[in-house]
């Protein structure tokens, strides 16, 4: 299945929601579409996963990229997703510390920022 | 193993969709395996597929990707084929641990761990043009 990303504001964040495959020729516009909101000037992001149906280790890379771009410019990429699957690669590749996945919008953008050293 | 099924994919990564989706249907023909390992054979498949296309480009090769799909009984087992020239699994860094603060510098890397993860044996062997990489999956009986 073909990638959608489709962004919208809430709470002063950015809220991507994503559907489709996000694999190695569709992570790119994915970071291409999340960059260009962080340069228009709104680095806190949250990425609606709950409609991937698949994530290969390009679109893993491509998450920890925007994690890294957003957190530089001051801001910060929260993970919403229920699915299991997604999970299971998060905790495979060891990034489960780095990108929590919360169950839903609100509670990822509730969390609290963490401290950095 | 009993049948196997042969799939030839162009090195483009707009392939790998394909490529993915016709071994989970047909891994999925027995009932063999589980959904949630055909999900884990759709990954490990999806990211060798890719190693070979990206191999490929950096060569130069035009050949085709081959996926070679072996129905057993207890298992199955995707032998991926490039035309690559050749590549060492042991060159490849480990990924740092989970808790290390270096853990964030690896965007790239994490195909080959995965697959070592999600399938129950990876064997990559040397062929006359390249690299085969067998990954299988054993059902619960296997």
């Amino acid at each position: 299945m073909d990638l959608a990303v489709q962004v919208d504001d809430r709470d002063g964040w950015a809220v991507a929601h994503v559907h489709g495959d996000v694999d190695m020729t569709t992570a790119p516009r994915l970071r291409e579409q999340v960059i260009d909101v962080v340069v228009r000037g709104q680095p806190n992001v949250v990425l609606d996963l709950q409609g991937v149906d698949f994530i290969d280790s390009t679109g893993l890379g491509v998450v920890i990229g925007l994690l890294k771009r957003t957190r530089s410019q001051g801001g910060d990429l929260r993970l919403v997703s229920t699915r299991s699957a997604l999970r299971k690669v998060l905790e495979l590749t060891a990034l489960d510390h780095a990108l929590p996945l919360a169950d839903t919008v609100e509670a990822a953008i509730a969390v609290d920022r963490p401290a950095r050293g | 193993m009993g049948r196997t099924i042969h799939l030839e994919i162009p090195p483009r990564s707009d392939y790998l969709a394909l490529a993915r989706r016709v071994v989970a249907t047909a891994a999925s023909l027995d009932r063999v395996l589980p959904d949630r390992r055909i999900d884990d054979l759709s990954l490990a498949v999806s990211e060798a597929c890719a190693n070979a296309i990206d191999a490929q480009r950096s060569t130069g090769s035009l050949e085709p990707v081959r996926v070679a799909i072996e129905l057993g009984r207890t298992a199955v087992a995707v032998t991926i084929t490039d035309h690559a020239g050749g590549f060492s699994p042991d060159e490849v860094d480990p990924l740092p641990a989970a808790d290390d603060p270096g853990r964030l510098r690896h965007e790239r890397g994490l195909g080959l761990p995965l697959m070592r993860s999600l399938a129950d044996t990876v064997t990559f062997s040397a062929t006359a043009g390249g690299t085969a990489v067998r990954l299988e999956v054993h059902g619960p009986t296997g």
